[in-house]
């Protein structure tokens, strides 16, 4: 049987107010991405017009035609997307396990390791660049992709410890019964814990790609040849000291964040899947 | 069959502990231990990257305790971060108990809100500079319309013989240097569209339930959020506290295209990995740099610990751990 | 587990496909060059190593661009640093004589006694710069005259000044300012000069420094002199800009949107300036119908008429270079022939540091850039050839800002600026800097 509210159902004001203040908001957000979509259709001598025009008088479309050709757009996209899906694979898989290790698992000398692994962020990246690069020259990775590949793969600190925080919520009840009755931790990790987690996987997966897909110290250094660049190190090639192509730039920086948009727009239910913990109560 | 005894269980632990956290011990081993010790010994050294290493003792440190830009470069940072943490986490917090309700559209907001961390830098930084040019940028425009429209409540105060002054002037932004961190700090809030994710994958897990029962009880969304959302999110705004602080930092490549690399204006942008930066990479000394790098490195372990000290008795992990 | 055995897969392919590493590369009609030419200037390299390759049959020029965001210094010296850079490398002029005091570079001796290369061949300036502690380290690939002076003639028709008449001395210039200063409800509408906006607060110094009859560095004494008495009175002439229209104020007409075609001289805010090579085709791409006129810098009584120094970028051998008999033939090409100049000219549009070089002759009649190329013949200026030079940079602009917003006088602060870069400068040349 339901329980009677006290008293009359309250009106939901809530959710009026809060569409409101997200309209607002959303206006101030969208702006970048609303002057970039507006430079990249205007002429090049309407591009710095101060005070600047919203709509383009005329549009034109030559940014596009011309930013998508200017670099090898189609050769920089295969090698930042290649570059990203190994970075997802990458960090879901290590960092999720090591971050099990530091939750899920009581031993001596995590706590330590978890401070240890925390602290590798601290320094700055200045000061381990060169020795780190001579380390990969050493092992013959320069020019290729495997220094910007293979360190996803051995947990990233910051992805360990955002994986940590989720798995430490879910119930010890849960894995504990499942080790009485004889459950692998491994197997407790894949049937139990990651599919509980999927929001905080994804939400994982989205910052390893865009970390990678936006990536350029990485890229600047380590790859010596045009043909193996990246999207990031593609849009710098529209600048320099001598004049700039802003209006090709704007194009092409669009062409590359509008199928991040989409893709973030389709995925949203991956991170806003709930759990339910039936039977759990009491 | 016996119970496992308590001396296995350790073993046993220990084992998968480590098993499952090979990874990281690998790439401690492999990638991180030799950078960090180099980065040690140079800190001691006069070392150029280009030429051997010079041992010269403390003299790298001497000298940071008597570099004037090192004390203003620290302050620059420290100002940045108890500005920006704060403020984007609460900013980030409220964004993501927004895009929790359901409000038509949530999709179509949550993707607008994560659209400037997509935006390409050099755009976001354009269009910064602009909305924070003094005379002309939208920001200053706004605040002269709210001082106009308390220059008229003034008036109509005046004519009542009350005389308060109102008025809100017009910061010079990226051109004063007294607002010129305040301008970089509202930047950094706009790009708050990872955290707000974070929060988001978290609100998902806390217990329905629990708020319909406060409901019932007649509690306020005030206290709702206060009693059963916050707990919760603990864990995660642990987290981005953590993060915000050494992010804040290391921060300084989007000063570094506000300002064109200098500082500016007046050294009230150098920020503290800009300063390292420099003499890094510009003035040829690395060694100096790696003292500048450890000494930070010890100033953020040290506050982190604190963070995790304090938080022991504010961050509720539900029933795991 | 199929997953796995993917993931492992492609591991293996990446890796295997990726490894063509630089210790491939030991063919000697393959040069290697890193180059910071991207935006407009990237069609005309590329335009320059085709012409290389034509005029060298079976060499092949890899051109790599390095972005110079931040600097392009990180890409480079961790490649140094670990023994795999390229043939050749771009230099910005007045970084050769550190580069080659930190070991960056090979000298250049041998090229140009082979090629018979000598100081006559170039602007004098251009050749300083690439000569440090008796060796050549670089060659000049182009020379920038900066800078050349223009005025927007309609806002001087506005503000009832001779639109044909351009000023020559500073007090002149003062004057048309405060005329050419427009005012609008307590806003900045138009200003008539900013005179440490001239591409960055040390670039401003160097150019009203030197106009002043200032000097900066002392090369027999190896001692900088910022605070030398021109030096002195160009930052106290700048700051009362700064104390007579308010910095902010200014700023606010400089912002905009923060990039260096975004100055305020194009969209008409700024009546006088001094411009830069490359502002002649950014005006005719963002600005066509601006009308302006194109003179030189004016100078104080005591002063240096026609002043200007040079820019502009060169071209060395790294250390450790692979293929140096191939990349010293591109040097060559690019910086001492007739024919690699005209090139470079030709696709450019800027002058190349090789004064004999025959692309002059069709300049120096052109609007605009042929009085640039008139006051590129008169410059006697590069900025001091000496190894502390980013940190003497660094310091001045300090300086200047330090002076402008009023936290020192500008003597003080130039001062300042002398002590600290002295003291770097010394301890590099006692040898410390030698060895590490």
């Amino acid at each position: 049987m339901g329980v009677e509210h006290a008293g009359a159902r309250r009106p939901r004001v809530g959710p009026a107010v809060g569409l409101v203040a997200l309209i607002a908001l959303s206006a101030v957000f969208l702006f970048p991405f609303a002057w970039l979509l507006s430079t990249s259709l205007k002429p090049e001598s309407q591009v710095f017009q101060m005070p600047p025009r919203w709509v383009p008088h005329p549009i034109t479309l030559a940014n596009y035609r011309q930013g998508l050709t200017f670099i090898p757009f189609a050769l920089y996209l295969r090698n930042t997307l290649l570059l990203c899906t190994f970075s997802v694979l990458g960090a879901v898989t290590s960092s999720s396990l090591v971050a099990y290790s530091l939750s899920r698992i009581r031993w001596r000398g995590r706590d330590t390791l978890f401070i240890l692994l925390l602290s590798t962020m601290m320094l700055p990246y200045q000061v381990v660049m060169v020795p780190l690069f001579s380390l990969f020259k050493a092992l013959g990775w320069v020019d290729t992709f495997l220094p910007l590949i293979v360190p996803a793969f051995l947990g990233n600190a910051f992805f360990v410890f955002l994986l940590r925080q989720f798995f430490m919520s879910i119930p010890a009840d849960l894995t504990d019964a499942a080790r009485l009755d004889g459950c692998s931790e491994f197997a407790i990790y894949r049937r139990i814990v990651m599919p509980l987690s999927k929001p905080a996987l994804a939400t994982v997966a989205l910052f390893a790609f865009m970390g990678t897909w936006n990536d350029f110290l990485g890229p600047l250094i380590y790859l010596f040849d045009e043909r193996k660049y990246t999207l990031s190190l593609g849009l710098a090639m529209f600048t320099s000291q001598y004049g700039s192509q802003w209006g090709q730039l704007m194009a092409v920086s669009t062409v590359v964040t509008i199928p991040i948009i989409v893709l973030f727009f389709l995925t949203q239910r991956t991170f806003i899947q709930g759990i339910t913990l039936t039977g759990m109560k009491g | 069959m016996g119970k496992p005894k308590h001396g296995d269980i350790q073993r046993a632990n220990m084992r998968n502990g480590l098993a499952f956290a090979a990874p990281a011990l690998v790439g401690l081993l492999t990638l991180t231990a030799y950078p960090i010790i180099a980065a040690i010994y140079y800190s001691f050294c006069n070392y150029t990257a280009l030429k051997p290493p010079v041992w010269v003792g403390g003299t790298n440190y001497v000298r940071l305790a008597h570099d004037a830009l090192f004390y203003k470069s620290l302050g620059n940072t420290a100002f940045f971060a108890v500005l920006s943490v704060p403020l984007g986490v609460l900013v980030a917090f409220f964004l993501a108990l927004l895009l929790n309700m359901r409000v038509p559209g949530r999709t179509f907001f949550r993707t607008v809100f994560y659209i400037p961390s997509i935006v390409p830098v050099v755009a976001g930084s354009v269009l910064w500079l602009w909305l924070l040019n003094p005379q002309y940028g939208l920001i200053n425009y706004a605040l002269a319309g709210l001082d106009s429209g308390l220059r008229w409540l003034d008036g109509l105060l005046a004519w009542a013989h009350i005389r308060v002054p109102l008025g809100v002037g017009q910061p010079g932004w990226l051109a004063d240097p007294a607002w010129a961190k305040p301008a970089l700090v509202l930047m950094s809030t706009w790009g708050v569209g990872g955290w707000v994710v974070i929060y988001l994958a978290g609100l998902q897990d806390v217990p329905k339930e629990l708020y319909e029962a406060a409901e019932i009880d007649g509690a306020s969304a005030w206290d709702r959020v206060r009693h059963i959302t916050v707990p919760f999110m603990s864990p995660h705004i642990f987290f981005t506290v953590v993060m915000g602080l050494i992010g804040a930092s290391q921060y300084f490549s989007q000063a570094w295209v506000m300002t064109g690399g200098t500082g500016s204006p007046a050294n009230s942008t150098l920020f503290y990995s800009m300063y390292l930066f420099q003499n890094a990479f510009q003035y040829f000394k690395m060694g100096y740099a790696c003292a500048m790098a450890w000494v930070l490195f010890i100033l953020i372990l040290l506050a982190t610990l604190l963070i995790f000290k304090t938080s022991a008795r504010h961050v509720y992990y539900g029933e795991g751990g | 587990m199929t997953r796995r055995s993917f993931l492992l897969g492609g591991l293996a392919a990446v890796a295997a496909g990726g490894c063509r590493g630089p210790a491939a590369n030991v063919n000697p009609h393959v040069v290697s060059v890193w180059h910071p030419w991207g935006g407009t200037m990237a069609p005309a390299f590329r335009r320059v190593c085709a012409a290389f390759e034509r005029a060298h049959p079976g060499f092949t020029v890899r051109a790599v661009f390095t972005p110079n965001d931040l600097s392009n210094n990180q890409k480079f010296f961790t490649s140094v640093a670990a023994g795999c850079p390229p043939d050749a490398i771009f230099v910005d002029g007045p970084q050769v004589a550190e580069w080659a005091e930190r070991g960056a570079l090979e000298p250049l001796d041998h090229l140009v006694r082979a090629a018979g290369i000598g100081p006559t061949d170039y602007f004098t300036p251009c050749w300083k710069q690439c000569e440090y502690a008796g060796h050549v380290w670089a060659l000049t690939f182009c020379a920038d005259p900066n800078f050349g002076f223009v005025w927007n003639k309609a806002d001087f028709e506005d503000a009832g000044l001779d639109p044909e008449r351009p000023p020559v001395t500073i007090a002149e210039m003062d004057a048309m300012a405060d005329r050419l200063a427009k005012w609008d409800d307590g806003k900045l509408k138009r200003i008539g000069l900013i005179p440490w906006a001239e591409y960055g607060s040390t670039n401003s110094l160097f150019t009203w420094g030197w106009a002043f009859g200032g000097s900066f560095y002392d090369e027999r004494a190896r001692k900088v002199t910022p605070d030398h008495p021109g030096v002195v009175k160009a930052l106290e002439w700048m700051c009362s800009y700064a104390r007579k229209y308010d910095i902010t104020k200014i700023a606010a007409l400089q912002a905009g949107f923060g990039t260096a075609e975004q100055n305020p001289f194009y969209v008409g805010k700024l009546a006088m300036t001094c411009l830069h090579i490359s502002g002649i085709d950014e005006i005719r791409r963002y600005a066509p119908r601006l009308r302006y006129g194109i003179t030189y810098i004016p100078y104080p009584p005591g002063g240096e008429p026609h002043s200007s120094w040079v820019g502009g970028w060169c071209m060395g051998i790294p250390k450790g270079s692979r293929n140096r008999e191939g990349a010293e033939e591109l040097l060559r090409w690019m910086c001492a022939t007739n024919e690699g100049t005209i090139a470079v000219g030709q696709a450019s549009g800027l002058f190349p540091g090789y004064r004999r070089s025959p692309c002059f002759a069709e300049v120096r009649n052109r609007p605009g850039v042929g009085m640039l190329y008139k006051i590129l013949l008169e410059t006697r200026h590069q900025r001091p050839v000496m190894p502390a030079q980013a940190y003497y940079m660094g310091a001045l602009q300090r300086a200047v800002e330090a002076a402008l917003y009023g936290q020192k006088t500008p003597i003080q602060a130039l001062r300042d600026a002398g002590t600290e870069t002295q003291a770097e400068l010394d301890f590099i040349l006692a040898g410390q800097g030698r060895r590490g």
